[in-house]
């Protein structure tokens, strides 16, 4: 085939996995591939920038030939409405996203955060083993900072930093409950590394009761 | 899948736990509408459960099969939902706050892309859906839609094109 007709399956990731190395080094000497490959950037820009959704909980099955849907409060609590952003690659692989989408199955703890432009969850899975942080709607850090997520409880602790998730989303897994106690949870604009304590606007958090 | 089919619940929350992000992914890009996505997604969970047995997938064929279940669910969930509408329904936001100004302007190029990938046709939207949301090569997707190889590609060449002509001049890379 002319290489000329693989550029949309380039620009999509849909190229073939073996296609792939030919294809790249036929770019190396065709201007005119490179640039009908900048001419898509900003389909797939808006592409990316479609929001996706994190999943639904686990349908309850049976084992008879009947099966329905789990409803209510479960379901109402994963309105998480993750916005931008994509997971879309994070299928093959992200350890990160496996462990949102297995606490997810697994009916997680939510709590959710939001903030001025920003809005996302933090999930406890039951046995309490595991704590994600899920956010989107945070612009990408400048080189050096990061978003750093605090818990206030009898002390104030940091679980640790926010990563950024392909375009847009913003996690951080850690172990344990990292909320247990907690009366607030917050999320600041910090220096990459991290800060000992809280210097940065409030990006997104929530107040939690008791 | 063997233990799917052999009814055992751990096995089929394993699978879901391998594929669920990617599959509430494309689901969620497929129709605006958060619920339809929602219930598209556990529908193809639940087909696969209740049809495991007959189903003769390989490991590696399970997510796309899946996939198609799922965009198919969700397609259908819209238009049962806004039949009126194209299947870029717009999102109820009926009740809500009003909403920052930025929101606003991304929650109208979201329906932009929308309405954009509504006028391609029906085999060039599923190719373009399969490749860039789900994460499928064009060799995937000519396996679980069943046309050939060249007729796939075809289809992604074209659905790009269209878009570029569409929504290039909306994001300045006229060319």
């Amino acid at each position: 085939m002319n290489p000329h007709d693989d550029v949309e399956a380039y620009v999509l990731g849909a190229l073939d996995p073996a296609d792939v190395p030919a294809f790249e080094a036929h770019l190396a000497g065709c201007a005119e591939c490179r640039d009908a490959i900048a001419s898509y950037a900003g389909v797939v820009a808006a592409l990316r920038r479609l929001p996706i959704a994190l999943p639904p909980p686990l349908p309850r099955v049976h084992r008879g030939p009947r099966a329905w849907l789990v409803g209510g409060a479960a379901a109402a609590a994963l309105a998480l409405a993750i916005g931008l952003g994509a997971l879309l690659t994070a299928n093959r692989g992200d350890d990160d996203a496996r462990a949102i989408a297995e606490m997810l199955g697994a009916h997680a703890r939510v709590v959710a955060l939001a903030g001025p432009a920003a809005h996302g969850s933090a999930l406890v899975d039951a046995g309490g083993r595991r704590t994600a942080f899920v956010v989107s709607g945070l612009p990408a850090a400048p080189r050096g900072r990061g978003y750093q997520v605090w818990v206030r409880g009898a002390t104030v602790r940091s679980p640790g930093m926010l990563h950024r998730l392909r375009d847009g989303l913003e996690v951080l897994v850690v172990n344990g409950d990292a909320i247990a106690g907690a009366r607030r949870i917050g999320i600041t604009d910090e220096p990459a590394a991290g800060s000992p304590m809280r210097t940065g606007p409030l990006e997104a958090g929530a107040v939690l009761p008791g | 899948m063997r233990l799917v089919a052999s009814r055992r619940t751990d096995a089929f929350e394993e699978l879901y736990r391998r594929h669920a992000v990617a599959i509430a992914a494309i689901a969620s890009r497929t129709v605006a509408d958060r619920g339809c996505a929602d219930e598209a997604t556990q529908s193809a969970f639940l087909a696969l459960w209740r049809r495991a047995a007959q189903l003769d997938l390989r490991a590696a064929s399970l997510r796309p099969w899946l996939m198609i279940v799922a965009r198919n669910a969700a397609i259908d969930a819209a238009r049962r939902l806004h039949p009126a509408e194209t299947l870029d329904a717009a999102r109820s936001t009926a009740g809500e706050a009003p909403l920052p100004e930025d929101i606003v302007m991304q929650r109208e190029a979201e329906r932009d892309v929308h309405a954009a990938i509504a006028t391609l046709d029906d085999a060039q939207r599923e190719a373009l859906q399969l490749a860039f949301f789900g994460g499928l090569s064009q060799s995937e997707i000519a396996q679980v839609t069943g046309a050939p190889l060249g007729t796939v590609k075809g289809r992604i060449r074209l659905a790009m094109r269209h878009l570029r002509a569409i929504l290039a001049p909306q994001t300045g890379d006229a060319t």
